[in-house]
């Protein structure tokens, strides 16, 4: 290959920089010193600056809006449907659901089954203070008679896994069963048992959508980040997240709350904290977990003797690990650097 | 501070991590952040307004409804550009491998009001006579044009892409750009037909 036919088509390669330093002078200079090939890179060169000039169009507006609304159509939580009003009910209904709600909390906060599956922000909005409630049910399993609930139906409420049954009812009756749920808003404290019982449930139960999950650890973080003690039911159910949950954007998050808590804050948890990072770090399949779950562990690795000797450990083997991410091995060894043991 | 000004923040992969974990709230930021580069690779691959709106707007969808299958490895934006290209490429498949000109949507572009009438008009031109070239190029020349002069990918993230390796790469931009040579720089060889009466 003659030296022009090799430089011309190096010349897409100057034009992008991709070229090494030497071979670059090397092209510009045979290109200085070659007037065919210095009028074939001024060619090359109008060429790639015509195809700039035609400009960027601006996105239409409609992309966006359809766009939107697919997102809104497709579940997520971006956009928030507006609370609708299920049934019209008659008295025995009412009492039913008010019995319905009051029942749960004191049991342990425990979902009953014929809300799996369903998603609790979609129904409606019955608001339940429990203060007044000594006992407090979300859900249950309800057989109404056909002539308990008023016929007419607004709004669209969240009705699913609809299935018509046999049911040894009067003869001649059918029985219909389905999964409403009711939007249930518990107040009180931080520090409530309750609270913290529902948190940590919905924190550990994989079967709730993500979005319930991610809002959970959202929720941690927002409160115990500021320096109050945190449970250590709530550091449990976090620990259990990251070693359990199937969605690494969840594990991330958890990974992330678990660093935002001053190590002081944690008090006995601590120890539970760090295992589940330690864990994290040598295990988790996905490399921003670990990145993150580094950073966390050298946070969180801080004891009032000095720091944790696991914790260290962890971090000294993750950054000489030859087959782990460069990158993720550089940020142990700097959390390492910054302990100054 | 509002909710949209604390994800405009956010990098690409906190917020990816946030529609991992099934909170779509990003879907907005990330639309916002992309949309434009997304939807001009999709025009100029097509030249075809409607199916670049379409393609937009699944790419989108598709980050989305898929989003488990980013990891984070590689930029948000390549992972899109893949998408995007795929699409691109079905399309052009169903379509007989034509991209369907789109001359009246790219006339209607708003200009500039400060700019002179003859320069608008030759911008015009301008961008008449490279669409034109680009579609003279081979689909695999065109994507690869497209994701590193408009894009300003690397040969290494093309690649990636396009499912080819970097020398493919290398080779496909090389003659892509001997052919715009000739359409974009050589009168004679363009598409303007000689009127000179013999």
């Amino acid at each position: 290959m003659s030296d022009c036919t090799l430089i011309r088509e190096q010349m897409p390669l100057l034009l992008t920089e991709s070229l090494g330093s030497a071979a670059r002078e090397a092209a510009h200079q045979h290109i200085e010193s070659c007037a065919s090939c210095e009028a074939e890179w001024s060619r090359t060169r109008e060429a790639w600056k015509l195809l700039a000039d035609a400009a960027d169009r601006p996105v239409p507006g409609r992309v966006r809006t359809r766009f939107l609304d697919e997102v809104a159509s497709m579940g997520g939580t971006a956009p928030r449907r507006s609370v609708v009003v299920p049934f019209t009910r008659r008295p025995v209904f009412r009492r039913f659901a008010q019995a319905a709600a009051i029942a749960v909390i004191a049991g342990g906060a425990y979902f009953a089954g014929s809300t799996r599956g369903t998603n609790p922000s979609a129904g409606n909005a019955t608001v339940a203070s429990v203060a007044a409630a000594p006992q407090f049910r979300i859900s249950e399993n309800a057989l109404l008679s056909a002539n308990q609930i008023n016929p007419e139906i607004t709004g669209t409420p969240a009705i699913s896994n609809v299935r018509f049954i046999d049911h040894a009812g009067a003869p001649g009756e059918v029985g219909m069963t389905f999964d409403m749920t009711q939007k249930v808003t518990v107040t009180g404290k931080a520090t409530d048992q309750s609270l913290v019982n529902l948190a940590a449930y919905v924190l550990g139960d994989s079967d709730h959508p993500t979005t319930s999950r991610s809002n959970a650890i959202q929720w941690v973080r927002d409160t115990y980040s500021t320096g109050r003690t945190t449970d250590p039911q709530i550091v449990a159910a976090l620990a259990n997240v990251l070693r359990n949950d199937a969605h690494e954007g969840v594990r991330l998050k958890a990974v992330e709350t678990l660093q935002s808590l001053p190590p002081s804050s944690l008090g006995s948890a601590a120890a539970q904290a760090r295992q589940a990072l330690i864990e994290a770090v040598q295990n988790d399949p996905n490399t921003n977990v670990r990145l993150k779950a580094v950073e966390a562990l050298a946070h969180l690795a801080v004891v009032p003797e000095g720091f944790d000797s696991a914790s260290v450990e962890t971090l000294r083997k993750k950054a000489s690990q030859g087959d782990e991410n460069p990158y993720l091995r550089v940020k142990a060894a700097e959390a390492l650097s910054q302990m100054n043991l | 501070m509002t909710e949209k000004a604390e994800m405009t923040d956010l990098t690409d992969q906190e917020l990816m991590g946030l529609v991992q974990a099934g909170d779509y709230s990003p879907a907005a930021v990330l639309y916002d952040r992309y949309s434009t580069r997304i939807y001009n690779f999709a025009y100029r691959f097509l030249r075809n307004s409607e199916a670049a709106e379409d393609a937009t707007q699944e790419v989108f969808v598709k980050m989305l409804k898929h989003a488990h299958q980013f990891n984070g490895e590689a930029k948000l934006s390549t992972w899109l550009f893949s998408i995007t290209a795929n699409l691109c490429r079905d399309h052009l498949r169903k379509s007989d491998n034509k991209a369907k000109d789109d001359e009246e949507a790219l006339l209607s572009i708003p200009a500039p009001a400060e700019h002179s009438p003859e320069h608008l008009l030759q911008t015009k031109q301008t961008e008449m006579k490279v669409r034109d070239a680009l579609q003279k190029l081979t689909p695999e020349q065109r994507e690869a044009i497209l994701l590193s002069r408009y894009q300003g990918l690397s040969y290494a993230e093309i690649a990636q892409i396009s499912g080819c390796s970097e020398g493919a790469v290398k080779t496909r931009v090389f003659r892509a750009m001997e052919t715009l040579k000739k359409l974009l720089t050589d009168p004679i060889d363009g598409d303007t037909p000689c009127l000179t009466a013999h």
